[in-house]
């Protein structure tokens, strides 16, 4: 159980950086929740960054139940939205009556391989994703959706569950004011080019401000003595606009009392929602390390849907940022790397895994097609003449459980015939490839080769899944499609009883 | 000669409950066995290694749904089910001819086989037992079972005594068709609806062709119990000792442990697959549907003391899945589908060890009694009568706790 640290005892910082990356804003670190309320521990749950999370739906991995979990993939944390759990009433919904963790209440299981290790819980009010609103955000209320319909949530209340919820491994995402109109795109299903920008106006900036201050310093006040605690950075403002909010962020003091009076304990992260894919194919160049603080720059982001961190105060640059904003796969994610995020948020993997792909990129490894042609980060096992007697594993030299056990053929025969084990080896593979190639960045990093391993990959890869219809596949992430109207419904294309009767 | 032994290791004193081992060629099946229903080379999102993990021996494929996909082509391409799915385990499939006359409505019956029209152009095709074989060598299940004609299980007259016969001269056609009897266990399948002369003639000339196994057909098609009962006791009576029996389509819990006092050995069923995608859990103590309300807020796991995945605590390496968290997910999430079926087919499944662990104690008649006494809370007056008549014909008095 969480408790308060012990006298003369500092709360750790949870994000150290080990190392940076010349050239790029890239860095490699170590992102430790639980070591902020055990400190000196060394059995804590840690993120080596750049790493991703993995968000759920209603509490759950999608396609994949818990043993399943535990036993064949490696998942870094994930991402829980308590929207997915409270309905009319949130201090009275089953979540909040059940006396549980909400680890414990969604059955998220250790590893198998490491069972001491508990996996980080990013505890949001709402999705990473989350479906624009019908009602604006009011001043001590968060709109939310749940399974009944759009409801506002009080802060109070989200700070009551949180408390009653959170274990050492949580890590509190404080609420977030955004405009109605702004939601994060991130999926197969955006066009690549930017979402038109809305702009946010004067009034509306200066109330996102004030609101975010007074959320996140609560969230702080509350919670950062024992967790990691993630605060926004807001999207489509100036740095000189939020001024006011990030120095109230800055001076947070806690409450808790240490020998010598108060200690001050920073925020452990910045949420970064951008709103656009930072990797536009035609023109992207690498971002260059850039100066500090330089004032020049300080306006730019007024219209941009990225965030630059270069012009950002010097005393955030040493939290985790968290990036929950637009990626539709693995460009998006180097490119977020490169202009120095740590964590990236895998919707785009489970829409992936939706659409019937399996992942076949590699960031290093298989040699440069010879004729320079670039090839696609994966197949569609929806291409059942293609696949339907293949036994190769669905990406070569892949080791996750469903290539060890399964083929191409299996998977392409699921979908065809739409049983849902086809999404749940699907999922398990497009973890086990997204962990590798988090991995290989993470290396490259740390031998200082990213920028060319990064180059390599934009030169071998297609950007876009082609061949593959964005959302042309069937979508049956949970409660979205009715998955049982697609099987009755299902249209028997060919008879092999005709084959016979011709043959005999 | 046959690719089955079949061993009675124990026989109940009391009633015809029997224990065995039936040896196949993907190893070792302990009856009485359930076999869950992996129609489409997949068990409602379980992977082969959790069905493996649950103690599964034998699966059910079906023919007429993978003779569609992936076909006949893909499954020799490959090499069978097996590899298709990755699962080392045995596997018995139908001879396509239920699901034909089932599911296509122009379906019509001459001495050649099954004529209907294509469910793709609507050509007319036939199914002939040549075919029905071929298919299943093809798919390279361990067990596979002869076209049979099937009439429902109401049909009265003329035609039910023809279906008996043909299913009788077409047996012959799928013996002479098999391919491999060496590898591939053909087993004969008893009509004669609820005539009982009609059974007892089909029984005499099936068990002449000394097919590795034997399975009744023609029931659970909406009779009553009362007469299921009755064919079953009667057809058990006649068929050969030393091979073993299977009773088609049945899985409800209560009939299969009437059935396995009647003699029975094999059962399979989609029941318990298809009623957890609608949140449907099978306990001991009857079905409780999760997605009513009053589960929200109960924090217990599904079954208490069930030794499934899903209901294990955490300390003894289950997933400890509480009732709440299932009506959270229930039709919402797939995985919540997925957990149920973990648990009810480790159900089925636990049900029948459990029978068999009393049959070589010798103690079923009293696991039967139990077995109803927790399912209706102690209540005899919720005891199906069908039930209490049915195991009193093999000398089990349900309402006597004396004996
Ligand atoms: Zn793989
Ligand atoms: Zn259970």
């Amino acid at each position: 159980m969480a408790s308060a640290p012990p006298p003369s005892v500092v709360p750790l910082p949870a994000f150290r950086i080990l190392h940076s990356q010349a050239h790029t804003l890239a860095r490699l670190g170590l992102f430790s929740p639980s070591a902020v309320s055990r400190p000196g521990k060394s059995n804590v749950s840690a993120i080596p960054t750049p790493n991703f999370i993995l968000p759920t739906s209603r509490g759950t991995i999608p396609h994949i139940t818990p043993d399943n979990a535990r036993k064949h993939v490696d998942i870094p944390a994930v991402f829980v939205s308590l929207e997915d759990f409270v309905d009319k009433s949130a201090l009275k919904s089953p979540v909040a009556q059940s006396n549980r963790k909400i680890r414990d209440y969604i059955s998220l299981l250790p590893p198998l391989a490491n069972p001491t290790q508990q996996i980080p819980i990013f505890l949001s009010p709402r999705r990473s994703c989350p479906v624009p609103t019908s009602q604006p955000n009011s001043a001590n209320t968060v709109s939310i959706v749940t399974n009944d319909g759009f409801r506002q949530l009080p802060i109070s209340d989200y700070f009551t569950l949180v408390s009653q919820l959170k274990d050492e491994d949580t890590v509190i995402v404080a609420p977030v004011d955004l405009p109605l109109l702004v939601s994060p795109m991130n999926s197969l299903d955006a066009t690549r080019t930017s979402k038109p920008w809305k702009h946010i106006g004067g009034n509306r900036v200066r109330k996102m401000v004030t609101r975010n201050e007074q959320w996140s310093v609560s969230t702080l006040k509350k919670f950062a003595a024992q967790n990691a605690v993630i605060v926004p950075l807001l999207p489509g403002i100036s740095v000189l606009e939020q001024a006011p909010y990030l120095d109230s962020i800055l001076t947070v003091e806690q409450d808790t009392a240490v020998a010598d009076g108060n200690v001050h304990r920073r925020i452990d992260g910045l949420n970064v929602m951008e709103l656009a894919s930072p990797f536009i194919p035609e023109s992207y160049e690498p971002v260059a390390r850039a100066p500090a603080c330089d004032p020049a720059r300080d306006t730019t982001l007024t219209s941009s849907p990225t965030v630059d961190f270069g012009i950002l105060p010097k005393e955030v640059h040493d939290v985790l940022r968290l990036n929950l904003g637009y990626q539709s796969g693995p460009h998006d994610v180097i490119a977020a790397v490169e202009r120095g995020h740590d964590l990236v948020c895998g919707d785009w993997l489970t829409a992936t895994t939706d659409a019937g792909i399996a992942f076949t990129f590699e960031i290093s490894g298989n040699p440069m097609p010879r004729d320079g042609e670039k090839v696609a980060i994966g197949i569609s096992l929806w291409e059942n003449d293609v696949y339907a007697a293949d036994l190769s594993p669905l990406s070569d030299e892949c080791e996750c459980y469903t290539c060890k056990h399964h083929h191409r053929a299996y998977v392409a025969h699921l979908l065809a015939t739409k049983e849902m084990l086809a999404w749940t080896l699907l999922q398990i593979h497009n973890i086990h490839t997204v962990n590798r190639f988090m991995r290989a960045i993470r290396d490259a990093i740390k031998d200082d080769k990213f920028v060319d391993l990064a180059a390599e990959f934009r030169r071998k890869y297609i950007p876009q899944l082609e061949g593959v219809t964005p959302g042309g596949g069937p979508r049956v992430r949970g409660y979205q499609v009715k998955l049982a109207g697609a099987m009755t419904n299902k249209k028997l294309n060919e008879s092999p009883f005709q084959n016979f009767s011709n043959a005999s | 000669k046959s690719a089955l032994t079949f061993e009675v290791i124990a026989q109940c004193s009391t009633t015809k409950a029997r224990a065995s081992n039936m040896t196949l060629p993907h190893g070792l099946v302990e009856t009485p066995m359930f076999m869950p229903v992996a129609t489409q080379a997949s068990l409602k999102g379980l992977t082969p290694e959790q069905l493996d993990d649950l103690g599964c021996k034998i699966c059910l494929n079906n023919t007429y749904h993978l003779g569609l996909k992936p076909g006949k082509d893909v499954l020799d391409a490959i090499g069978g089910a097996h590899k298709l799915q990755s699962w080392s385990r045995n596997i018995l499939t139908d001879s396509g001819g239920f699901q034909m006359v089932s599911l296509l409505k122009l379906a019509t019956i001459t001495e050649e086989g099954v004529r209907f029209l294509s469910p793709h152009d609507g050509t007319p095709m036939l199914l002939t037992p040549e075919h029905s074989i071929d298919l299943q060598n093809s798919i390279g299940s361990d067990i596979i079972m002869q076209l049979d004609d099937v009439v429902h299980t109401l049909t009265t007259g003329q035609r039910v005594e023809e279906a008996m016969q043909r299913s009788i001269r077409w047996l012959d056609r799928c013996i002479a068709a098999n391919k491999h009897p060496d590898r591939q266990n053909l087993f004969a399948i008893i009509q004669g609806g609820l005539d009982l002369d009609l059974r007892r003639t089909c029984c005499i000339e099936m068990a002449k062709r000394n097919t590795p196994g034997i399975a009744i057909g023609g029931l659970s098609g909406g009779e009553a119990k009362e007469q299921f009962c009755k064919v079953v006791s009667y057809c058990t009576d006649l068929l050969p000792r030393d091979k073993p029996i299977y009773c088609m389509g049945v899985g409800y819990a209560e009939d299969m442990l009437v059935s396995v006092a009647l003699g029975v050995d094999l059962f399979d069923c989609v029941y318990p697959t298809r009623t957890a995608r609608f949140g449907n859990a099978i306990t001991a103590r009857g079905v409780l549907n999760l997605r009513n309300k009053c589960f929200a807020t109960d924090f217990r796991p599904v079954e208490d003391d069930c030794t499934c995945p899903i209901c294990t605590p955490k300390s003894k390496g289950g997933m400890a899945i509480t009732r709440s968290l299932i009506h959270h997910l229930a039709a919402k999430e797939t995985s919540g589908a997925h957990m149920l079926t973990l648990h009810n087919v480790h159900y089925q499944l636990n049900l029948m060890r459990s029978a068999r662990q009393a049959i070589v104690r010798d103690e079923f008649p009293s696991f039967v009694k139990k077995f109803f006494a927790t399912l209706h809370g102690g209540n005899k007056d919720k005891y199906p009568t069908w039930a209490v008549e049915a195991l009193r014909t093999v000398n089990v008095d349900l309402l006597d706790d004396s004996r």
